[in-house]
């Protein structure tokens, strides 16, 4: 069974933030919600890299385990998906969650936040796959067409990489032992006739 | 002259009026029902769909990503 995983190279990522404008775009995503964003470690400094976040779809998601309400759930691909109907906004999961993956759309009087939104794999919500319901609230499911999340498909160095966890670590693995690692990475190796 | 914010607010009023202690219980019943009945779907929901499939979109999306 393929478990669907994200994976970010920071070697490649030149934070274009293109995957934040296609997830936005694709999804339709309101104002004041990304689902993706784009973080810089070391901002200024030797060693800085550009990383692509949002939710990562962990195996034993935090979000799931302390949603008083019990609307998340996950896939047999294991994607983490919630019901928006069943969200009471309570925001437990923005705080459990390691990668600040849930948005809320509104701020309002007695710290109402709405309904949680957070990346989908676009996979949809609960709703029936391609309805107007589940555009509405989750945004497209690409899954369910036989694609891949479209943040890593338009990537243009293809440093997001999704799918199934297997694949992605074995496309990674291939690259490191292409390219080395370390100062190998920045064409040390090729520059010096060495590896690593 | 009556507003629309004043029609609410007498609304609010008039049902808050209308339920008793034993109503009450019967309302968090209620609700008890419906989330539990809200709770199913969205646990069936888990199951539904096609899921992923390695089409040839999919593989094609992985070799370019191979480069």
């Amino acid at each position: 069974m393929a478990r669907m995983k994200f994976l970010c190279d920071a070697e490649r990522c030149i934070h274009c933030s293109g995957c934040v404008t296609a997830c936005k775009n694709e999804h339709e995503v309101p104002w004041g919600i990304n689902r993706r964003r784009v973080v810089t470690l070391n901002d200024g400094k030797p060693g800085q890299r550009s990383l692509s976040v949002a939710c990562m779809h962990c195996s034993d998601a935090p979000c799931m385990a302390v949603c008083p309400v019990d609307c998340f759930y996950q896939t047999n691909d294991g994607i983490v998906l919630h019901n928006k109907d069943l969200c009471i906004g309570c925001g437990y999961c923005f705080y459990a969650c390691p990668f600040g993956a849930p948005q809320y759309p509104s701020t309002g009087n007695f710290g109402g936040r709405g309904k949680m939104d957070k990346c989908t794999f676009c996979a949809g919500g609960p709703e029936v796959d391609h309805s107007k319901a589940e555009l509405e609230k989750y945004g497209r499911n690409r899954i369910a067409e036989g694609k891949l999340p479209l943040c890593a498909e338009m990537c243009a160095t293809k440093a997001l990489l999704a799918g199934d966890g297997d694949m992605v670590s074995t496309i990674y693995r291939e690259r490191v032992m292409a390219r080395g690692f370390g100062s190998g990475a920045a064409g040390w190796g090729q520059a010096y006739g060495k590896k690593g | 002259m009556t507003d629309r914010s004043d029609i609410i607010a007498l609304d609010r009023r008039a049902f808050l009026r209308g339920i008793g202690l034993s109503a009450g219980a019967a309302g968090a019943a209620a609700v008890g029902v419906v989330a539990t009945q809200a709770d199913a779907k969205a646990k069936a929901g888990a199951t539904q769909g096609t899921g992923y499939q390695e089409t040839e979109h999919v593989r094609r999306a992985y070799e370019a990503a191979g480069f």
